[in-house]
């Protein structure tokens, strides 16, 4: 079943996005850019927990798996943002792939442990891994000549990164709202209803489990590598556990059972944050009151607001 | 079947050959669902096999031994929310192109084509168990397995399903059905077997069974006092 009120708000966000930018100048182009890079780890937290099942609080470590895989990638194959972006997404679907392996053999709490567990010790790795992550100085992304489709491109928090990061997410979008028609998701859907049911039936509910799980890698990678082209810069702490719990606060102002609510959480949360930074330095304390108003009285976020609670499961 | 130090099912064996319809009764805690749950491949056995037409299958996880040919039924209904009645043919039936032709036919069958573009959590009970039935069948499964297929069904439907597993079961595919309501265990079965206390009990012909003291005694006894 396609969510086509999904889509439609989905991209109706991005593209006011893409039309305000020139308007609101480069610090906040630049803003809405990291938002956009955020996004993409919203999401697949939401593709992580109701899709795959798995409440994964280590997305971060994958976003930053992708991010740091940029870097790494820019010195090795120079400016090809195309295979920057591509190993970004390739990093993430690994380790997306090794975790999940772990995690699909754990209970449904004792994955979430491990995901905080994994997001702690990799945080730590990379601390004390300085020669390869800078540690909580970072590593500056490398200065090449960036090019996308044989055009220069300049990499930064500019308009042409938040047209750029919006294609893509709009892309990735359009993609899976596609997908979301098909018969494979609707397998999808079963094993995250009813596994056992779903096994019964025939199908390979692990299988299927853990490569909704790469799938939420890759897009966790992907947006990690357009953060590290943006912010040109990346440090240890965008794989912290703070960073994953706002990942979960995004999915969850959005609407957490629907993939188009990360890209409105995103915003919705960061702009509250910037905006309040002008009036006050306690912006966590009014964010977690929000959040608390949102988990009470909104419990499936945004896009849970537009559809009947016996429905809103379906998707 | 052990689950720590208690024992589940201890020395139980069956065979159900081709065609023939098998209930399986007993009080509850007798082990039925766990029987069941072996068989489909949920529960591994601590000890024992578990044959299809010859193939041993032990080891195999649920969804091989349904490609090989076995289908079962829940307890509780397990349907999925937000689905439709066709859509549930198609996840059901691999081949969905096809089959096409099988699933309306089925619905048809079934009762249930009028229903097809329906929702699933607006059915009844009733049609939700037909629909579950359904499922098992679209997969032209060698063996099916019924839990509890009238659980919380009224009398006509609990009727219309009776009519469905003599018409559509009886003779073709091999069947056990764990079954509580003894009208739809005499209707429908060529063999009884009785659970009692993770042990077979009594195995016969149903009227034969149901007329043993001994049956009466820990099955029907039990029953009364629930």
């Amino acid at each position: 079943m396609r969510d086509r009120v999904g889509i439609v708000t989905a991209l109706g966000v991005l593209t006011v996005l893409c039309a305000i930018a020139p308007l609101v100048g480069e610090f906040w182009s630049g803003v809405l850019a990291r938002c956009v890079s955020w996004m993409f780890l919203a999401i697949s937290f939401s593709l992580a927990y109701s899709y795959a099942n798995i409440p994964s609080v280590a997305q971060a470590t994958v976003f930053g798996a992708g991010a740091y895989a940029a870097v790494w990638a820019t010195s090795l194959v120079g400016g090809n943002m195309i295979l920057i972006m591509t190993a970004g997404a390739a990093a993430g679907a690994l380790i997306a792939l090794v975790f999940g392996a772990l995690l699909l053999k754990m209970s449904h709490s004792g994955a979430a442990i491990g995901t905080i567990i994994s997001a702690v010790t990799f945080s730590m790795l990379g601390n004390a891994a300085v020669a390869y992550t800078g540690g909580t100085d970072g590593l500056p992304m490398p200065a090449q000549a960036f090019h996308l489709l044989g055009m220069p491109f300049a990499v930064g928090p500019n308009i042409g990164m938040l047209l750029l990061g919006s294609a893509v997410l709009a892309a990735l979008l359009v993609a899976f709202w596609l997908f979301s028609g098909t018969r494979t998701w609707r397998v999808v859907r079963a094993v995250q209803q009813n596994a056992m049911r779903a096994q019964v039936l025939g199908y390979n509910a692990a299988g299927y489990r853990l490569a909704v799980f790469a799938v939420s890698g890759c897009v966790a990678g992907l947006g990690g590598a357009l953060y590290a082209l943006i912010s040109r810069h990346v440090a240890i702490e965008v794989v912290s556990l703070s960073m994953s719990l706002k990942s979960i606060l995004w999915a969850a102002v959005g609407g957490v059972t629907s993939i188009y609510g990360g890209p409105i959480g995103v915003l919705a949360v960061q702009l509250a944050s910037e905006l309040l930074l002008r009036w006050t330095v306690r912006v966590d304390l009014i964010i977690g009151l929000m959040l608390i108003a949102v988990a009470l009285w909104m419990p499936r976020g945004v896009m849970g607001l537009r559809r009947p609670r016996s429905s809103q499961q379906s998707q | 079947m052990s689950f720590g130090a208690f024992r589940a099912l201890n020395d139980v064996s069956l065979d159900v050959g081709h065609g023939e319809i098998r209930a399986i009764i007993g009080p509850n805690g007798a082990g039925k669902t766990t029987f069941v749950n072996i068989v489909s491949g949920i529960f591994k056995p601590t000890s024992g096999r578990v044959t299809l037409e010859g193939r041993d299958i032990t080891t195999l996880s649920p969804q091989r031994r349904a490609r090989l040919g076995l289908a079962r039924t829940f307890q509780i209904t397990s349907l999925f929310k937000g689905m439709t009645v066709s859509e549930h043919l198609q996840l059901a039936v691999r081949d969905a192109d096809a089959d096409g032709e099988t699933r309306r036919e089925l619905l048809e069958q079934m009762g249930l084509a009028t229903f097809a573009d329906r929702e699933v959590d607006t059915l009844s009970h009733g049609d939700q168990r037909i629909l579950e039935m359904a499922m098992a069948m679209v997969l032209k499964p060698k063996f099916l397995l019924l839990d509890e297929p009238t659980a919380g069904m009224s009398i006509a439907e609990t009727d219309r399903m009776i009519r469905l597993i003599i018409e559509r079961l009886r003779g073709r595919i091999g069947v056990i059905i764990i079954e509580h309501d003894m009208n739809v265990v005499t209707q429908t079965s060529d063999k009884v077997t009785v659970l009692a206390a993770g042990a077979v009990a009594a195995s016969g012909l149903p009227q034969d069974v149901l007329r043993d003291p001994h049956v009466k005694e820990i099955y029907l006894g039990s029953a009364a006092n629930h």
